[in-house]
């Protein structure tokens, strides 16, 4: 039925567009114009006509108002067959006519029609663009509406004026739920110690809907149940969150982890390591970061894994990366026994830049070999963690350093002097004539004070 | 016996056709693309928490090189905006590309900047470097004062001072959105093979602009600005997010986009020899890395927005236009052994192809297009009523695809807040077809034969200044 509509809309449309008084271009038998002709009475006896003439057949009459001077424009009704529509009444099969067209009347068809459509679709996406601007500044306002509504009383509730919350979950309606555990997510962020803890139980009659949400709720819910996990604690909602972790999207695998990565959740990080592979490809600084979140807790996971030998040189990279950010000083003992071992450049970057933060001077005979190393990225790592670790017993190979063939190892090792002290070392320098002088003189600059 | 010319009216209205509906369908295409990975977006942005990759989270530090050349009306609000941004570390590089207004003054009394020493981190040519400064007020701002040699030849001598891991090439009349940076560098965090990233440009121009943060976004009063508002939001939004959705991202404005320094270093920085030297880098990326077997993306992310003032009279637009054409013409002939060519995969394939027949080629098919359809109507060999139904169908096609641009704003991030713009936006996308799209054409037959007459100018723009009516 809706198809017949269409076709219906389609010829009535061309109707309109072939009445155009061009007739110059057609031959007198084009059959577009001929039903154009035949149809547009402006009386529109013709298309009554057809509707009502039982026969099916227009009597020459009916059309001789519409195209009088051109007898041969009378539309061949037997083309046309007269279906019962609703009211319309009227089916028209197009497709003999369609057929019996030229070639070029046919592109000319097809043109029409394709106009017609597209206008159709912009009509379609201006209505659909203002429905949108409607519903959203709907929503807008009533998420204002609401968020005056609740405030008050949230405040009231933490001030302890007005101690019952069933009043304020007496007035959240179920549509309203998902909106107002993101109003509480804004608010726990900003608060602190026991006002904090209030709001966390104001969320409680909220956790089944947080568990079936993340279970099976839409990603946006999803998005917004984790963001309050995160605040009020994991522990109820493991299953959903390790769900998460192995979603197919990562953005939200990576939100979940951040969920995981909590203080108190280091039961959790087994778990955690063994999927951390899905991540693999997101920049392992950020990962290493977030991994850190946990807090002093998880280092001893992360320590057994740059103690094994078997393990990832990836998952490697990431730990030693992660036990930096903790500040974790005995994994310098672990990394001492395997640091000569390691053959990738990044494992090898990695375990420099933990030695740089946990190491000691003990460590440093162990890495100077790495300085006969062709890559500058290791040697300026090298001699990083030499002056962060004892600048004062190694001079002679950071000042040898600051003329090595690269600039990154220059700068390191200048950074390295001015950073402990021995600024004045680099100004004899630039005095004697140094080939980098001014790589010296902006180190000077920017860290001697 | 055969009527040659007849013949060849015939079948250069037979080309016209054809060029059409390939463009349209193109359009049509990277349309329905662009929609899906809009709604894709707008759905993963809630998961990205913009705050703890601005604070918590350690991101790579990047350095801001913008080139100067002539912007003492703009560059002060530019580099304000600039010291705004919602990053933890970053380098703000001016360089001051030998202007001869007094830019370089400028900055040095607005900033307390004084001579610092700086060494370079790599050495690509570029024109002599006067003078490096650093800010007294702000230690991440620096300004390169050199001798003219362009834009890209401006970009080098940034990048040689360079010392980030990521650098962001920029235009200093450009401002850039508060966490434009932390949005952008979400692809460098989400997957390690990122080479390079651009943003979203918007037209500044009829917005209001404080202390360098557009505050009120609005349509322009011009109505060349207007156009241009239509057009970005097309070539942007539905353009480039629906060839960025197939992997394809194969232009990153010059006005904001983020690289990869080590690389660009090692393919050899900016080329000084052509006027689109950001196209020209992101192609001999690709190139690169495919000649290299290097894994790498490069990304377009439709929201970190940089605002740029559009120009207002028909000379500078035209200018402007004669050089992007130019600029397009020179990096497609340069690396024309792409074309076709299965070893740079579906970039030789597909989006190369594109830009070469149907992008550049564009002007000499259809100026000549609307000619001979004349001719062809005045020596009666084409209907009238046909001719009609041809551009009635190319111009209805032309709304379409400006009105979907615009629904897909309003589906994704609704930056006109006034119903009334909107609905100007909306007749804007009919008016456009009257003139404007006709002039651009003529634009861009200027750009061809300039480059055929090997022009390398840049031409002068007008700069009136952020928030000025």
């Amino acid at each position: 039925m809706r198809r017949h509509i269409i076709l219906l809309f389609c010829l009535q449309s061309l109707i309109v567009l072939g009445a155009d008084p061009v007739e110059d271009s057609f031959s007198p038998e084009h059959p577009v114009l001929s039903i154009a002709a035949a149809v547009s009475d402006p009386a529109g006896r013709s298309s009554s006509a057809s509707a009502s003439d039982p026969s099916g057949m227009l009597s020459p009459d009916s059309l001789a108002d519409s195209d009088s001077e051109k007898p041969g424009n009378i539309i061949d009704i037997r083309h046309l067959q007269v279906v019962d529509i609703g009211e319309l009444k009227i089916i028209i099969s197009l497709r003999s006519k369609f057929m019996s067209l030229t070639r070029e009347d046919r592109i000319f068809l097809i043109l029409l029609i394709s106009i017609l459509l597209l206008f159709f679709i912009v009509l379609l996406l201006v209505s659909a663009a203002f429905l949108l601007r409607l519903k959203n500044n709907r929503a807008r306002r009533r998420f204002t509406r609401l968020e005056k509504e609740w405030e008050p009383r949230i405040f009231g509730i933490l001030n302890q004026e007005n101690s019952d919350p069933n009043e304020l979950y007496r007035r959240i309606r179920s549509g309203d739920r998902i909106f107002f555990i993101r109003f509480i997510v804004r608010i726990l962020r900003n608060l602190k110690g026991e006002e904090r803890q209030m709001m966390r139980d104001l969320s409680q009659p909220f956790v089944d809907l947080l568990q079936s949400r993340l279970r099976s709720g839409k990603q946006s819910d999803q998005v917004q149940v984790l963001h309050l996990i995160q605040e009020v604690g994991i522990w109820g909602f493991e299953l959903g969150v390790q769900k998460l972790l192995l979603h197919r999207n990562r953005s939200l695998g990576i939100l979940a982890m951040r969920v995981i990565c909590q203080p108190d959740n280091v039961l959790m990080y087994p778990f955690l390591i063994s999927h951390l592979h899905r991540f693999r490809n997101w920049d392992n600084k950020l990962l290493s970061s977030i991994l850190a979140e946990g807090g002093a807790d998880v280092a001893p996971v992360f320590r057994s894994i740059i103690g094994d030998s078997n393990s990832d040189p990836w998952l490697f990279i990431l730990s030693a990366d992660t036990l930096r950010r903790l500040g974790d000083y005995a994994s310098s003992s672990v990394l001492r026994e395997r640091m000569s071992l390691l053959k990738n450049r990044e494992q090898i970057t990695a375990a420099l830049r933990l030695m740089e933060k946990v190491g000691g001077p003990e460590e440093v005979p162990l890495l100077l070999p790495l300085l006969e190393s062709g890559d500058p990225v290791i040697r300026s790592n090298v001699i990083r963690t030499v002056g962060a670790v004892a600048p004062d017993s190694f001079i002679d190979i950071l000042m040898e350093a600051l003329s090595d063939r690269s600039i990154w190892v220059s700068t390191a090792a200048a950074v390295a002097l001015a950073k402990g002290g021995l600024s004045e070392a680099l100004q004899v320098q630039i005095d004697t004539g140094h080939p980098r002088a001014l790589l010296l003189q902006q180190v000077i600059a920017e860290y001697a004070s | 016996m055969i009527n040659i010319p007849h013949l060849l009216l015939e079948i250069f209205n037979a080309t016209v056709l054809i060029y059409f509906f390939l463009l349209n369908g193109v359009y049509l295409i990277t349309g329905i693309f662009a929609y899906f990975a809009l709604k894709h977006y707008s759905r993963n942005l809630k998961t990205v928490e913009i705050d703890q990759i601005s604070h918590e989270t350690e991101v790579p530090p990047i350095t801001l090189i913008a080139p100067a050349y002539n912007e003492s009306a703009t560059v002060v609000d530019s580099v304000k905006s600039l010291l705004s941004l919602n990053y933890p570390e970053y380098d703000i590089m001016v360089v001051n590309d030998g202007s001869r207004d007094n830019t370089l003054e400028v900055m040095i009394k607005a900033f307390r900047m004084v001579p610092s020493p700086r060494t370079p981190t790599a050495f690509i040519t570029s024109s002599p470097v006067r003078e490096i400064y650093c800010s007294e007020l702000y230690p991440n701002l620096w300004l390169i004062d050199k001798v003219n040699g362009g834009k890209a030849d401006a970009l080098n001598a940034g990048l040689n001072h360079c010392r980030t891991p990521l650098f962001c090439a920029m235009d200093s009349d450009s401002l850039l959105e508060r966490d434009a940076l932390s949005r952008v560098v979400y692809p460098f965090l989400e997957d390690k093979r990122t080479i390079a990233a651009g943003g979203i440009i918007r037209i500044v121009n009829g917005c209001e602009v404080k202390n360098g943060m557009v505050k009120d976004v609005r349509l322009p009063k011009n109505l060349l600005a207007r156009f241009q508002v239509m057009e970005y939001l097309r070539a942007f939004l539905s353009g480039r997010m629906g060839w960025d959705a197939m992997g394809l991202t194969f232009i990153i404005s010059g006005a904001f986009g983020i690289f990869k320094r080590s690389l660009v270093v090692e393919a050899g920085g900016y080329r000084t020899d052509t006027v689109g030297e950001d196209m020209e880098l992101v192609v001999r990326l690709h190139k690169h890395c495919r000649r290299h077997k290097i894994p790498y993306r490069i990304k377009f992310i439709p929201d970190p927005v940089a605002w740029t003032e559009c120009p207002e009279s028909r000379t500078v637009l035209g200018r402007q236009r004669d050089r992007w054409q130019r600029g397009l013409m020179e990096v497609l002939t340069r690396h024309k052994d792409m074309l076709f060519n299965p070893r740079y995969g579906k970039i030789g394939m597909i989006i190369y192809p594109y830009f070469f027949i149907l992008e550049m080629a564009g002007p000499f098919i259809e100026l000549p297009g609307y000619i001979t359809f004349i001719i062809a109507w005045l020596s009666g060999n084409f209907s009238l009523l046909y001719m009609s139904a041809f551009f009635a169908m190319a111009f209805v096609f032309g709304v379409a695809l400006s009105v979907f641009s615009v629904a897909l704003e309003e589906l994704s991030f609704r930056r006109y807040a006034r119903t009334r713009d909107l609905l100007e936006l909306f007749w804007i996308a009919v008016i456009e077809n009257f003139g404007y799209r006709q002039l651009t054409t003529w634009w861009r037959i200027k750009g061809a034969i300039s480059f055929f007459r090997n022009v390398r100018t840049w031409g002068d723009m007008e700069r009136k200044g952020f928030g000025k009516k």
